[in-house]
């Protein structure tokens, strides 16, 4: 537990540093957002369930941007052997890594929501703590399922493409639900009516932080 | 009778898929057999040579 | 090194080919046309068929995952490709027969019901097993890294299901897939032709996996002879 608290340590030192991570994360996501704009017709307001489209595609590519960079600092210095030859667990690793994603995650959504809300409309902000928490949701979801399988592209060859091919189709359903989610707080729906679907959200979070525990070992050894 | 059309088309998307993947798989096989015979062809030249 | 068990094919072939035609038989002669959505129905068992053997396909491939992770023997490995494989040829299929029976019944080439989502992630999920397949090299850590993605995808699939259902139960669409009342002679249909597919996956399964444990064989054959002639030169 202490050596994995020393791990969490070492990437956010080693990220405030030179902070290569979280600059591509922000800047996609700003550009995203941006980008997006294009689907929205001009003067027309934004659609709650357009607005979370669009706050979903850009955080969940910023997202990937920072899953993609987990263990690059491990692999460069084959740093990754040294970590398994101390008394560090192959799970206490996983669970340090995913950690540490959640983390990036977490603060890039810090500074990709208000420019959110700002470039769509401040009509939107209904329940700031609702939205935290259904952003805290995904956010271990996706660190869970993305440190897994940062894992699996790490041994292979073409890493920068290949996680994003296996990342999105598992984590499709989680999307899914979190856009859903987060429409109806853009349109001001109580949390009586969207309570089943943060369960699944917070069901599929646990389901594949268990399976990322019981595979990393694996994973990494090979 | 327009909906005949698509059923005919199912069944044959069905028969043409199965056999579209028989072939690819036939196609591996026998490019395996081409393998197979260079190897046994080798395994005699090297058993030959000392 | 083992040899390849004794070749079950032409029996197993004789029999899928008899099913086949018995449950083409069926389908088209024997069940009556369905009363409002006339002869398109007919689509409906070998779809379902289809989905059967798709189903059949990964669950074998997370067994075979589960089976490498715990023995670590290649045997498995090889299964699971097969399995994956063949349940993605299914998949496909019964994606493309379903959107053929959905233009006419429901007038529309796709909706987003459960039942069609969960199928086409099903499909990207096992898609992507094989992009991780040709991306490792090594042989022992492509396997590992297969059977965990075979695990999670089979995981994963559930969720889908309920998340999709979840989004349907809010925007209700009256769309029923299977709510149909059958007749005794299209029950028949249905499990000649459920019948007839599951032999023809037990066929397949079995061809692609001597096909595959005979690639496997024949590369480590080559391997060796590569390295022997630098030995024996080494010696000298």
């Amino acid at each position: 537990m202490r050596i994995a608290w020393l791990v969490i340590r070492k990437d956010l030192a080693a990220e405030l540093r030179s902070p290569q991570a979280m600059v591509s994360m922000l800047f996609f996501g700003f550009l995203l957002l941006v980008i997006l704009n294009v689907a929205v017709p001009a003067g027309a307001r934004v659609a709650p369930e357009t607005g979370a489209g669009i706050l979903w595609v850009a955080v969940t590519f910023a997202a990937v941007l920072g899953l993609a960079r987990t263990f690059d600092r491990e692999k460069q210095n084959r740093c990754l052997e040294g970590l398994l030859l101390s008394p560090l667990s192959p799970e206490a690793l996983f669970g340090a890594k995913m950690a540490v994603n959640c983390i990036f995650m977490g603060i890039s959504q810090v500074a990709i929501l208000p420019i959110f809300f700002i470039l769509y409309g401040d009509g939107f902000l209904h329940a700031p703590v609702m939205l935290a928490l259904v952003l805290l949701l995904a956010n271990t979801g996706f660190s869970a399922t993305g440190t897994l399988f940062a894992a699996i592209t790490a041994g292979a060859n073409r890493n920068e493409a290949l996680l994003p091919m296996l990342f999105f189709p598992l984590v499709m359903p989680l999307i899914a639900m979190a856009v859903k989610v987060t429409s109806m707080i853009f349109a001001g729906a109580g949390p009586a009516e969207y309570g089943s679907w943060l369960q699944v959200m917070a069901a599929f979070a646990l389901i594949f932080t268990g399976l990322g525990f019981l595979f990393t070992g694996r994973i990494i050894r090979d | 009778m327009h909906s005949t059309y698509f059923l005919l088309t199912a069944y044959l998307v069905i028969w043409a898929g199965i056999f579209a993947y028989l072939l690819a798989t036939g196609r591996q096989q026998r490019r395996l057999a081409q393998r197979l015979e260079i190897l046994e062809q080798r395994i005699s030249e090297t058993e030959a040579r000392p | 090194m083992k040899p390849l068990p004794r070749n079950p094919e032409p029996i197993l072939t004789l029999c899928t080919a008899l099913l086949l035609a018995a449950a083409l038989y069926a389908v088209f002669l024997h069940a009556p046309a369905e009363r409002v959505m006339g002869l398109v129905q007919k689509i409906f068992y070998f779809h379902l068929s289809c989905a059967l053997a798709a189903f059949l396909s990964f669950t074998t491939a997370c067994a075979a995952g589960v089976a490498y992770l715990v023995s670590r023997n290649l045997k498995w490995d090889i299964l699971g490709a097969a399995a994956v494989e063949i349940g993605l040829v299914f998949t496909t299929l019964v994606l493309a027969t379903g959107m053929l029976w959905g233009r006419p019944v429901w007038n529309a080439w796709w909706t987003w019901d459960p039942r069609l989502t969960t199928s086409l992630i099903l499909w990207f999920i096992f898609a992507s097993y094989f992009i991780l397949r040709s991306a490792v090299e090594q042989r022992q850590r492509r396997a590992t890294y297969c059977a965990v993605m075979a695990i999670v995808g089979f995981v994963d699939v559930p969720i889908v299901f309920l998340s999709a259902r979840l989004w349907r139960s809010i925007h209700p669409v009256v769309i029923k897939a299977d709510s149909i009342n059958m007749a005794p002679a299209m029950v028949t249909a249905l499990l000649a032709s459920l019948a007839a597919f599951t032999a023809l996956w037990v066929l397949l399964l079995q061809r692609r996996v001597r096909t595959l444990a005979l690639a496997e064989r024949i590369l480590t054959m080559e391997h060796r002879l590569d390295r022997e002639p630098a030995l024996s030169t080494e010696r000298k």
